[in-house]
């Protein structure tokens, strides 16, 4: 027969795990995103580019495989956190803030066309984050719906609306 | 408070289990067989499952067969198996990595 001593050590790791899954309960996720050819002492001016977006948790990052379009949309949305903004409004700001319209205009060359996707399609970008947003939750092991993260709402004409429910870092690099 | 289920066959042991987990601040439940487990279970909510496999040598098999039970559930427990019997390499543990379980020795 064991004894209460002998056994204690799967006891302390019964605990330890016991606390790490209350722990997972609630610590969310966060996004990190990368901005491209920052200009010294400006902050997300006009000219950098969204180069990366990353899924943090703990001290994994999991990049989100995402188009340009995709980064812009997703930059976009954390930008106006915590306003929930509808296909028209995103399709309305990228066509107008001139972070979007010089996207990238600080890089040599600087020949990259401007991304202005349409109503219909944000809303297929929107599926599409999500899915990516799926696989990095389930590669760092969260129990977590990417709808829980990008949210979607109804307003009260119906009209759909989306989200970033988490908390969002943009880092610069100069290059 | 979160629930802990024992599946052990040895209700000794089992005992044993539930008296170590006293000073965790958990309610402990237990069962000798798998399927009273698994209904058990679907019956509550259960935080974490303590498998103790009758033979060590087959605890593959039971694990694998539990993890398949679990699938089906919306909100899986965390399983941990406790092997009883001398440590028999690192295939064992990096088995229970692959179905995201923890593998426990009991010396």
């Amino acid at each position: 027969m064991k004894g209460r001593e002998e056994l204690r050590p799967i006891a302390e790791e019964i605990d330890y795990l016991l606390a790490k899954r209350r722990q997972k309960a609630v610590e969310r996720p966060r996004l990190a995103l990368i901005h491209g050819h920052h200009r010294p002492e400006t902050n997300c001016l006009h000219g950098e580019t969204v180069e990366q977006a990353y899924l943090a948790y703990e001290a994994q990052e999991i990049p989100l495989r995402l188009s340009p379009t995709g980064l812009l949309i997703i930059d976009c949305l954390s930008r106006h956190r915590p306003t929930p903004l509808s296909a028209t409004h995103i399709e309305r700001i990228l066509s107008s803030d001139p972070f979007y319209l010089r996207h990238g205009a600080n890089a040599l060359g600087a020949n990259r066309a401007a991304v202005r996707p349409r109503r219909a399609s944000i809303k297929v970008y929107m599926r599409r984050i999500r899915v990516q947003l799926g696989k990095a939750l389930k590669e760092v092991g969260l129990d977590v719906r990417p709808e829980g993260i990008l949210v979607s709402e109804t307003t009260d004409s119906n009209v759909v609306v989306y989200g970033l429910k988490t908390n969002v870092e943009v880092r610069h690099r100069q290059y | 408070m979160e629930q802990v289920l024992i599946i052990d066959p040895d209700p000794i042991h089992a005992t044993d289990l539930e008296d170590a987990l006293h000073p965790v601040n958990c309610r402990v439940l237990v069962c000798s067989e798998q399927e009273a487990a698994l209904n058990t279970i679907r019956a509550e909510h259960v935080d974490l499952v303590i498998m103790v496999p009758p033979s060590p040598a087959l605890w593959r098999k039971d694990v694998d067969s539990l993890c398949d039970a679990m699938r089906q559930l919306e909100k899986r427990p965390q399983i941990v198996c406790v092997l009883r019997g001398p440590y028999k390499g690192p295939a064992e543990r990096l088995y229970g990595d692959r179905l995201d379980i923890k593998v426990l020795y009991e010396r």
